[in-house]
């Protein structure tokens, strides 16, 4: 095409996001189908393909346009009521979207298809579309200029004899005798002769009108099919006849000759379906009303900028606002002003760029409805799947990496969670088991639920288990909640058998870790025989955090106020020691251990011991531990600036942060400390001394 | 013949007028009434501008004497437009009157041949 | 003076495809996502030529076409309508409605603009 490559793939790539909305339109909207036949949904699955043919086929993606041709056939016949909407074809539909999504993927990738699945489909398309139900008559469409050529041509004939007679209103549709002469022309020497014999007065004339008629000789031996391709379009405002000649034939020999030759060419719309029969199949004429998209595409990488800068703002601010100190006294208040004032601007600009890149969670929440229908298929269990709160939004980051770990989490309560219609009978419960997926704002963060009415965790097989992989010391006392969220564990699985759905327990840890990642936390709580909730807290934006500033020696941290349940002066009379190093501290009925955050990062801390000493209670995953600390500095929204973008990963902390000093403080990822504390100590050897 | 409308021969006319008896003073008010200058033809004469060029057309047909036509400004032209003139000019030969090209653009020519208009519009006529 | 041509159809980067194809030949282009707003255009801006897909979700291209042509300043216009559907159903309703042409998606570049070459 000489299209330079950019362009072109610039194109492309807006190509392939409209397929994948197309694809989810149809996946959706085919699920909708099995329940309630309606022409609007129809059509809408119908247009979704075809608009994905119309590109595929622009851009040279020849197999995926060959592809969905098939699918569009098999639409068409449905949308004209040609063919009964069935569950079997539904699914064969949904077959076919799966493929399709593989190779428009496979396409944007420009790595190979699986040619296995697509011939298979293609097959089955073929076989059911060869199945007609009403038998579909063959259209009628082929345009037949009359041939009368069998009937006169001599052999050696070498020209086309060409009667025009346009109906009046052609010139109106800008189809211009003139024109098509000229493409006639270009096949060979062209004689024209116009009849203007039907031309009326100029004083009644209708000037737009035609009056005018044509005979015309093309004096080239050519196929008859190269003249009808000119005269296509306007065969039906025309009547053409289209003669083989003798070289010596006269055209204008009488028009009585010939009656026999001229025909009117195929009248429109000859219908190719029995309108009489109306299938079973009752199509509700619902009109869904069309959605208004006041909104725009906005690539994620400008976004993005929009949101460094704004980062890189606030940290000026704050800088700023420290410079208020120095300044004569009759000037401050002015300046201090302005720079609240500054202070206000930037957060309210802060919170509006975070807002653009606020997407609600429908976009997670509806391959669910697919993933259900198969899944539940598939195990033979009945589910009804409810969604709530679809509206949520959170940040189009967080929105896309959840929604593996929301999968695995689905996936393991249709699994292992709910039970199959027989047991759920014999226990009392409708047969058809209850999932529902929940999203809410709370404080910063949003909350997303995977509730389940299944048979609940088994706290006994749990500890079981735990006590097999050593994930447990011997004498541990830990409440159903701690039991219960120990299937976040690595390598841990009480399934009595591994299924191939939701495969090993390698999930639910790489789930939790993934979950983590995105400054979030996921906990279960369950109910043996009534069911599971996990609860999924994320923060709503991966880029700003409310953080708690502390001080250990001369270096400062961050910690999520989030994570944070309370903060206390440390006595050493509450302090304790058991075998193996870990530090107990004594709060009210609870023994949280001591994390010494100066050992953790090897820092020289204020003081070794541990009075004067400041605890931060902190949370994750349904253990806490206390950090110690030297001081508690300001509490501040402070933006979150990766590590690995700019230095490199390091193991317990989650980022980093430029304070309103310039200082660099390290932001600590809590749910890792945690973790990494509880291993160092369970690989402590035990009998070593006190600190 | 009568081509050019010189305009000493209209200034007699219409200095005639009142002696002259009745049907002879319709005829000069009508002379009067023509249009001095040759129907120009736009540069694109194409059936957006054809309601108002036929027109134009009717009110040179009106004249007693001959109708002339100005193509030289001819750009582009269509069957609709070249349509009119052949209507155009049956009509002022059908009243008696002459029919004569000032001026002709290469487009006029040669679109009025491939619609095989030629003869119609009088372009193999020597003007 | 460039010849303005509008644009409709309901796929961005099919806009984008024809918008490039055009502009390139030296039409000025403008776009429109329905035939709301095609007509909308149509109704106060001057259109030489209008370049519509039939399948749209709203108004359909024929359905488009038959309105513009009720329009008092489109009555004329040239209407083509470039669309992956050949059923000879559909190309009637089309001449019915007063369509100029009928080019199949997926379209030559070269083969589009020598048809709007041949209309305009």
């Amino acid at each position: 095409m000489g299209m330079p490559d950019p362009e072109m793939e610039e194109i492309h790539k807006i190509f392939f996001e409209e397929s994948f909305e197309g694809l989810d339109v149809m996946e959706s909207s085919l699920l909708l189908l099995g329940a309630q036949p309606d022409r609007e949904t129809i059509n809408n699955i119908f247009r979704a393909a075809h608009s994905i043919k119309g590109g595929a086929a622009t851009f040279d993606f020849i197999d995926l346009a060959h592809f969905t041709h098939g699918i569009e056939t098999l639409l068409d016949q449905m949308r004209n009521g040609e063919r009964v909407v069935t569950a079997e074809a539904v699914q064969l539909l949904l077959q076919t979207v799966d493929c399709l999504r593989g190779m428009v993927t496979a396409a944007q990738a420009n790595t190979p298809v699986d040619q296995v699945t697509v011939e298979a489909l293609n097959a089955d398309l073929g076989r059911m579309l060869s199945n007609p139900q009403p038998p579909a008559a063959a259209a009628q469409g082929t345009s037949a200029l009359a041939s009368s050529a069998t009937s006169t041509t001599p052999t050696s004939a070498a020209h086309w004899g060409i009667d025009f007679r346009p109906a009046p209103g052609l010139l109106k549709t800008r189809n211009e005798p003139a024109r098509l002469f000229a493409e006639l022309a270009r096949l060979g020497p062209l004689t024209v002769e116009a009849d203007c014999s039907a031309l009326p007065s100029l004083a009644t004339l209708d000037p737009e009108n035609c009056h005018l008629a044509w005979r015309l000789v093309l004096g080239a031996d050519v196929e008859k099919a190269r003249i009808d391709e000119i005269f296509d379009w306007v065969s039906e405002s025309a009547t053409i006849v289209c003669r083989r000649v003798g070289a010596t034939d006269v055209v204008n020999a009488p028009a009585s000759a010939a009656p026999t030759a001229q025909t009117k060419l195929a009248t429109p719309g000859a219908a190719p379906m029995q309108s009489a029969e109306a299938p079973d199949l009752k199509l509700a004429d619902a009109s869904a009303p069309g959605k208004e998209s006041g909104s725009i595409r906005v690539s994620t990488e400008k976004v993005d900028a929009l949101v460094n800068l704004v980062g890189e703002l606030v940290i000026t601010q704050s800088i700023l606002s420290r410079f208020s100190t120095g300044v004569e006294p009759d000037q401050v208040e002015g300046l201090r002003d302005a720079l609240a004032q500054l202070a206000r601007n930037t957060r309210q600009l802060q919170e509006s760029v975070m807002q653009v890149r606020m997407l609600p969670i429908s976009f997670c929440f509806n391959r669910f409805g697919r993933l259900v229908h198969e899944l539940s298929r598939r195990l033979g269990k009945q589910v009804e799947l409810k969604l709530s709160g679809e509206g949520t939004e959170l940040d189009k980051t967080v929105l896309e990496k959840i929604g593996d770990p929301l999968v695995h989490l689905v996936r393991n309560a249709l699994d292992h969670g709910l039970e199959t219609p027989e047991a759920r009978l014999a226990a009392g419960k409708s047969p058809t088991g209850m999932l529902e997926l929940r999203a809410y704002h709370e404080g910063g963060n949003i909350i997303i639920e995977v509730r389940d009415d299944g048979a609940g965790l088994n706290r006994a097989r749990i500890l079981a288990k735990a006590g097999e992989r050593g994930l447990l010391a011997a004498d541990a006392a830990l409440s159903d909640e701690q039991v219960h969220n120990l299937i976040f564990a690595a390598g841990f699985s009480t399934a009595e058998q591994v299924s191939d759905v939701s495969g090993r327990g390698v999930g639910m840890d790489v789930v939790r870790r993934n979950i983590n990642g995105l400054g979030g936390m996921v906990n279960i709580t369950s109910s043996e025989g009534q069911g599971s909730t996990i609860r999924i807290r994320l923060p709503l934006t991966l880029a700003i955090l409310d953080g708690q500033l502390v001080r250990v020696g001369a270096e400062v941290y961050v910690i999520s106020l989030v994570s944070i349940v309370e903060t206390i002066q440390v006595r050493r009379d509450r302090l304790s020691a058991v075998a193996g190093r870990t530090e107990l501290f004594r709060l009210r009925d609870e023994y949280l251990p001591v994390v010494r955050l100066y050992e953790q990062f090897g820092i020289e801390p204020d003081r070794r011991g541990t009075d004067g000493g400041l605890l931060v209670v902190v949370e994750a995953d349904g253990t806490r531990v206390g950090v110690l600390v030297d001081d508690l500095l300001a509490q501040q929204q402070v933006v979150i600036k990766s590590l690995e973008a700019n230095f490199r990963q390091v193991a317990g902390l989650a980022g980093a942060t430029i304070l309103g000093d310039g200082t660099v403080a390290p932001i600590i990822d809590v749910p890792g400390l945690i973790r990494s504390f509880a291993a160092s100590q369970a690989a402590r050897p035990p009998g070593m001394e006190a600190a | 013949m009568k081509r050019t409308r010189s305009k000493s021969a209209s200034r007699t006319a219409s200095r005639s007028t009142a002696s002259r008896p009745a049907t002879s003073r319709k005829r000069a008010a009508r002379a009067a009434r023509q249009p001095s200058e040759p129907l120009r033809l736009p540069a694109a004469l194409e059936i957006h501008c054809v309601r108002h060029l036929a027109k134009l057309a009717r009110e040179h047909l009106g004249s007693d004497d001959g109708v002339r036509v100005d193509g030289s400004a001819v750009q582009s032209a269509d069957t609709a437009g070249l349509q009119l003139l052949v209507a155009l000019r049956r009509d002022a030969l059908a009243n008696g009157n002459s029919f004569a090209w000032h001026g002709t653009s290469p487009t006029l020519l040669e679109v009025g041949a491939v619609l095989g208009l030629s003869a119609s519009l009088g372009f193999t006529e020597a003007t | 003076m460039s010849r303005v041509i509008l644009t409709v159809d309901d796929s961005p980067s099919m806009r984008q495809m024809v918008s490039f194809t055009l502009r390139g030949a030296g039409y000025e282009v403008v776009t429109a996502s329905d035939g709301a707003q095609a007509i909308e255009y149509a109704r106060n801006n001057p259109v030489d030529l209008v370049l519509t897909d039939v399948n749209m979700p709203g108004m359909d291209g024929l359905t488009l076409v038959r309105e513009l042509r009720g329009l008092p300043n489109c009555r004329l216009t040239p209407m083509l309508v470039l669309t992956t559907e050949a059923s000879q159903d559909k190309r009637a309703i089309g001449k019915q409605a007063g369509a100029t042409g009928w080019i199949l998606k997926p379209f030559n570049p070269e083969q589009l603009l020598a048809t709007i070459a041949r209309v305009l």
